[in-house]
């Protein structure tokens, strides 16, 4: 050992330099590779994206020669070029697949997420989902799955755990688009780029015009009501009784949109948990309940610290509707749920709406077959 | 040591072996894949890439889909493997614990926060990036404490580094709190899972550079860590330069088990137990345990991925998989195997 005692001293100041180089040049590296718009692909992927990038020479019996290709932007704001003609789409997650669906592309869905293949409503309303491939699901996409099920198109959703799957996609000469259908606005436009790229505009339009017809009704019913006439809204939300809607999640909109006020509309970020002496001081007038809460309504009316709430003592507490999967979501079918919530909170004002005609009737339009046919019930 | 010494024919059977492991397992992960490539084609496009003649604009779909999608995953699997097994190996040497693992000094809680902020900043830039830098500045934040403690300076490190993961991780878990619960909230958890799904040339290309030079330079220095490893005094009265060595060899594995969480996200288990492994199949001379270490690294990473991307549709956090799998192996291992190497 002491004979190599020398070569320490020479050797740690040197390997010390040899230290410092790479890591500059590490941090440079990391930094270039992630830049996520620039995905360039500096020499090593050379952008494949029109037409000329479609593999030839693989066996590929269901490609058929494409005459062209047109330009589309999508909801992230990204120009991308799909073939001109789309007949086979993939759908990454649950509101991507029922929104397909409603905009008239049933038929077209070549290959789904696995949630989706897992909803029981998707698979009472297109029982063949179950048969399609799966190309794994939001926790997770398997892009050779993708591949394999050669689309026209990906629907997928934004994020940071997309942007390497897209870059993939795209290293495969598949083009994928982004939609973000977060708010009511956000869905109308996805609905409209669906119908455009899938050539099915005229069921897009139609689900469009359901949404503006069936908001501009409730504004006209329940939203004109004076805000101190409003009935005021507890929601309990995913983690039991204590947790509740803040003002920025799309369920507070619901409740704004049927016309009542959310008592923690002051709050900010996810479900939020609130202290049981904060809702006994909010005092609301009907508390609502999502199916995923945990809870039942015989919970909130026999707890002992909720006996002073008005909601209680006039016995208005309600679950939210989820015959075939919940109605909150930031779903195509949270326009039934607004509707339901109208007609749970103002029984008079919403009398002449038949729900269950109305209910029945989207669910024919939109996903083929009635809600009573499908086995949906209203009253649980 | 000198016990180990005196059989020099394990050496390199514990190098044969875990070489051919990897070897193995590296020809069955270009086989495997929802997307169904015939081992013939795999052959034959692996033969194309080799010599040069891989053109992407005329290359079929399944040479398109090895060489963009599969090939860069089994590289970042191996790298990983790599850098997670070898600085494993390092500091449980330099600090002369089995128990402590790659993220003993806060590299992971580190990255975990940095990758937190990436994901929550509106636009804020690259998640790799914030995660790499904030791993290596935890782990000079840990440093920096042990240092101004003026202790016993292993003992002082492993309690900064207590201490910056606790800090770190207290952050983490506040912007979790914040986070939105829809898009946000999962995104960081399933980032923190890790994964190599992200695998692209470009991922592979920055962590060849985080990983690579280090890797060697541990190689090339493996033989000191025994040293190191009989404490300061010891270390000293034989001539290495401790303060000198010491943190050369944390920034070494800092920068390799920062570039590769940065790439992946964190992986628990493989940094902990592969260099026990390695010992049992090398002996406890990190001369010859280290290259087993890292090569026996690469190779079980990338099993555990490779079952990651195929036994479902979806991808299995690798995470999971790596402490599921590696848990029960290496109780196999404790129970019949040889126990020497930790005497």
């Amino acid at each position: 050992m002491s004979l190599r005692m020398p070569k320490v001293r020479v050797l740690a100041p040197l390997l010390t330099l040899l230290l410092l180089l790479p890591m500059l040049s590490a941090c440079g590296g990391a930094q270039s590779a992630a830049t996520p718009d620039q995905r360039a692909q500096s020499g090593a992927a050379p952008e494949p994206q029109p037409a000329a990038g479609q593999p030839e020479p693989a066996p590929q019996p269901a490609a058929e020669p494409e005459p062209t290709t047109r330009t589309i932007v999508d909801q992230a704001g990204r120009s991308v070029t799909i073939p001109a003609e789309v007949n086979r789409v993939i759908t990454t997650w649950r509101p991507s697949t029922l929104l397909v669906i409603s905009a008239g592309g049933r038929d077209k869905i070549a290959g789904v997420d696995t949630s989706s293949q897992k909803s029981e409503f998707l698979q009472k309303v297109f029982p063949g989902i179950t048969d399609l491939p799966g190309v794994g699901n939001k926790k997770g996409l398997n892009v050779e799955a993708m591949v394999a099920v050669k689309p026209d198109v990906v629907f997928i959703w934004s994020g940071s755990d997309t942007e390497p799957v897209i870059q993939q996609l795209e290293s495969q000469g598949i083009p994928a688009v982004v939609i973000i259908p977060e708010s009511l606005e956000q869905m109308k436009e996805a609905l409209a780029l669906l119908g455009e790229i899938m050539g099915t505009q005229d069921q897009a339009r139609k689900m469009i015009a359901y949404y503006d017809d069936t908001l501009a009704m409730l504004q006209e019913k329940v939203g004109s009501i004076p805000d101190e006439e409003k009935v005021r809204v507890y929601m309990v939300g995913s983690d039991g009784v204590f947790s509740t809607v803040p003002g920025n999640m799309y369920q507070h909109f619901i409740i704004e949109s049927a016309g009542g006020i959310n008592v923690a509309a002051e709050l900010e970020g996810g479900w939020s948990e609130v202290s049981a002496e904060q809702v006994v001081a909010w005092n609301p007038d009907v508390m609502v309940a999502v199916q995923y809460c945990g809870c039942t309504t015989d919970d909130i009316l026999s707890n002992p610290q909720l006996q002073t709430v008005k909601a209680v003592q006039d016995g208005r507490v309600y679950m939210f509707p989820h015959s075939m999967d919940p109605w909150d979501y930031p779903e195509p079918r949270s326009i039934l749920g607004m509707l339901w919530l109208a007609h749970t909170l103002y029984p008079d004002r919403m009398a002449d709406v038949d729900l269950l005609a109305e209910v029945d009737n989207f669910h024919e339009t939109f996903f083929g077959r009635s809600f009573t046919e499908l086995g949906g019930t209203l009253d649980e | 040591m000198s016990k180990a010494r005196a059989r020099p024919a394990r050496r390199w059977r514990a190098l044969v072996l875990s070489g051919l492991f990897t070897v193995a397992v590296v020809l069955l992960s270009f086989g495997m894949g929802r997307y169904p490539i015939a081992p013939g084609e795999v052959v034959r496009i692996l033969w194309q890439i080799a010599t040069l003649q891989f053109d992407p604009d005329t290359a079929g779909e399944a040479a398109r889909v090895l060489y963009y999608i599969r090939l860069p995953r089994i590289l970042l699997a191996a790298l990983t493997g790599v850098a997670l097994a070898g600085a494993g190996t390092l500091f449980q040497g330099m600090f002369r614990n089995p128990l402590v693992s790659p993220d003993v000094l806060g590299v992971s809680s580190g990255a975990a926060l940095g990758a937190a902020i990436g994901i929550l900043l509106p636009g804020g830039g690259s998640i790799q990036v914030w995660a790499f830098c904030s791993g290596v500045a935890a782990v000079a934040l840990t440093y920096g404490i042990a240092r101004a403690s003026r202790g016993q300076s292993v003992v002082m490190l492993v309690l900064a580094g207590m201490v910056v993961s606790a800090f770190f991780g207290a952050a983490l878990s506040f912007l979790k709190y914040v986070a939105d619960p829809y898009e946000q909230l999962p995104t960081i958890v399933f980032w923190l899972m890790g994964g190599f799904y992200r695998a692209s040339w470009q991922a592979v290309g920055s962590l060849l550079l985080t990983v690579l030079p280090w890797a060697v330079l541990l190689l090339l220095t493996s033989w000191k860590l025994n040293i190191l490893s009989l404490g300061d005094e010891e270390a000293l009265s034989l001539g290495v330069n401790v303060r000198v060595l010491r943190p050369l060899l944390i920034a070494a594995a800092t920068l390799m088990v920062a570039g590769a969480v940065s790439a992946t996200g964190t992986i628990s288990w493989v940094g902990l137990v592969v260099p026990h492994i390695a010992r049992m199949l090398a002996g406890a001379d990190h001369d010859r345990s280290m290259p087993v270490a890292m090569l026996f690294g690469a190779g079980f990473m990338l099993l555990m991925d490779d079952l990651a991307r195929s036994l479902t549709t979806a991808e299995i956090p690798v995470g999971i998989l790596t402490s599921a799998i590696g848990a029960p192996f290496f109780g196999y291992l404790l129970i019949s195997g040889r126990r020497e190497a930790w005497r």
